[in-house]
């Protein structure tokens, strides 16, 4: 009797679990499909759109295509992410190795205001980076981007590598020391190699976060030509939004690249982010 | 001796070349705007190429007593800290919780959470104001066909409404990001302690009541600081969706602040904003971290 009560709470509880799953997958999933069906549904169907596409076309794609210059966007955004990317491995690796491998004067200010950089937001130095930014001539240049980016990326990296270089042995840097190795040598030759998974996870967190970067990328670049994908499909949102049909071809073309690479690498990207996460 | 010591200024000298790069990046495009953004604060500067003089703390007398957009935005801000904060300690915890369990579909389930993430908040504005789009978006859609004529409604013209579809959203985009660290916890803590407590007798319930969710605080304490920040960054889907309507119900400090460098072009008045906005963000992160969780920070220095 009792065996008999708690084998149906146990079917009821799962019951409810996956009606939970599934709801749960269709609220974060269905606002997705129904963009990528409104992108291949023709203009007077979408009155009616609600999960599959009406009378299918591809006009969509090629009209966002021709009318605006959403495929151009791409290198823009692959050029600021990835110099970005680039310059925070390497400058904050270094730092990092330093932290976590010199006693030196300073050396705990210089920490501390790593940590002060943590917790200020970004939009505190807006302003200034503005004018500084017309000052230097570097508006409308993919500098105007790219340091900025980096220089926010770096505490944070900062501090991740250096408590992931902490975590390898020092005697294989000391052997390597009596071999003759300088600093640098053991840097470049040893630290970094053994870090792959370290610098991975800030490769993911820090190209995520500037992919999506909208608020500094709409104002440090104006010109359309040099605009990355989140400045550009901004712009391109206030033109067709009447034009949803068309609008939502280039939301897609917009997102996609992001996407594949998430599908992809989804096990290292998941594992990055909550790096990213939770050493803050 | 003085071998030793020029030994050491040796090894100092390469620590400083490690470090250098990161410096000058983090004074020139960190520090120094920093402090300029506070200096700012404190002068004449609206509509011209440089400042005009000095006004002292006028912009922020003005800013607390004159202007009400400033504090319905703050007051905005704190509405979606509190409901953005308590869902996100619960919705997500529990759905990790669900996927903790044994289950083959974990990975397909945390891939489709997750995924709303990595859309640029630019494109998932869009994508929703859509939704919810009088006659034509996905709702009054539903509205037409099952002849459910409220459904075909302004509702992001609805004063009473449009923030919770700001909320809404953001729920849509954290959840799955915020399971995953959840996630991540469940699954550091070692499977011993749980199996021990069911060889004493404890139900499923009573593990998760009493061993997994106590064991989950270092998660709950960085997703309330994170999703505390968040909050204050909130930006893109004010601009795309409301952009602040209707009557300023969905204005919110940060959107505040950028309308008025590129519509007024007030660069100290924004500053004074500006400081506030990281006063509140500095200080609350100090509150969650500190007083409410109690974190203990452990510099091993």
């Amino acid at each position: 009797m009792k065996k008999e009560i708690k084998k149906d709470m146990k079917i009821t509880g799962r019951i409810f679990k996956w009606l939970v799953l599934v709801i749960s997958t269709i609220f974060f999933i269905y606002p997705v499909i129904y963009t990528l069906s409104m992108s291949f549904t023709s203009k007077r169907a979408q009155y009616f759109l609600v999960l599959w596409p009406l009378e299918p076309t591809i006009t969509n794609y090629i009209e966002a295509i021709k009318r605006s210059n959403i495929l151009s966007l791409y290198k823009n955004s692959i050029i600021v992410t990835g110099a970005t990317v680039i310059l925070v491995l390497i400058v904050s690796s270094m730092a990092a190795y330093a932290f976590a491998r010199k006693k030196f004067f300073g050396s705990n200010f210089f920490f501390y205001l790593i940590f002060l950089a943590l917790i200020i937001p970004p939009i505190s130095v807006f302003i200034p980076l503005l004018v500084q930014l017309k000052n230097y001539h570097l508006i409308n240049t993919y500098w105007a981007l790219i340091f900025p980016y980096t220089t926010i990326s770096v505490p944070f990296a900062t501090f991740i590598l250096r408590n992931f270089f902490k975590t390898i042995p020092v005697e294989i840097e000391e052997a390597a020391k009596i071999d003759g190795c300088n600093d640098f040598q053991i840097f470049y030759r040893i630290t970094l190699p053994l870090s792959k998974s370290a610098l991975g996870a800030v490769t993911i967190f820090t190209a995520l976060a500037w992919w999506n970067e909208y608020l500094f990328a709409s104002v440090f670049i104006t010109n359309n030509k040099m605009q990355t994908i989140p400045a550009g499909i901004g712009r391109i949102i206030g033109t067709y939004w009447m034009d949803y049909t068309l609008l939502s071809a280039a939301l897609i073309i917009a997102l996609i690249p992001m996407l594949i690479v998430y599908l992809v690498f989804q096990r290292t990207f998941i594992k990055g982010v909550v790096a990213g996460a939770i050493k803050g | 001796m003085k071998k030793n010591f020029f030994k050491q200024l040796k090894e100092q000298k390469n620590a400083y070349l490690f470090i250098l790069p990161a410096l000058i990046l983090f004074f020139v495009f960190f520090l120094y705007p920093l402090f300029s953004t506070f200096r700012y604060s404190f002068l004449d500067w609206a509509r011209s190429v440089s400042p005009e003089g000095f006004k002292g703390i006028q912009n922020y007398i003005n800013l607390f007593t004159k202007d009400t957009i400033f504090r319905v935005s703050l007051a905005n801000n704190f509405k979606l800290v509190f409901v953005i904060v308590l869902s996100q300690i619960t919705i997500p915890v529990f759905l990790a919780l669900l996927l903790d369990a044994k289950l083959k579909a974990r990975a397909f389930f945390r891939l489709i959470f997750f995924m709303p993430a990595i859309i640029s908040t630019v494109i998932v504005a869009a994508i929703w104001k859509y939704i919810f789009y009088p006659n034509t978006g996905l709702i009054s859609n539903f509205g037409r066909i099952l002849h459910l004529d409220f459904l075909n409604y302004v509702w992001l013209a609805d004063e009473r409404i449009a923030i919770y579809i700001i909320a809404l959203v953001m729920i849509w985009q954290l959840t799955g990001y915020n399971m995953v660290i959840y996630l991540a916890n469940l699954q550091s803590i070692p499977e011993e302690i749980t199996e021990a407590a069911i060889v004493d007798g404890a139900n499923n319930w009573q593990v998760i009541r009493k061993i997994k969710i106590p064991l989950l605080r270092p998660s709950i304490n960085i997703v309330t600081t994170i999703m505390t920040i968040a909050v204050f960054k909130l930006y893109e889907l004010i601009v795309f969706i409301t952009n602040g309507g209707p009557s300023h119900t969905t204005n919110v400090l940060t959107f505040y602040l950028i309308k008025r460098v590129t519509t007024g072009f007030h660069y100290s008045y924004a500053c004074a904003i500006a400081v506030i906005l990281t006063l509140i963000v500095v200080v609350l992160t100090i509150i969650i971290n500190q007083v409410i969780f109690n974190k203990k920070y452990e510099m091993d220095y």
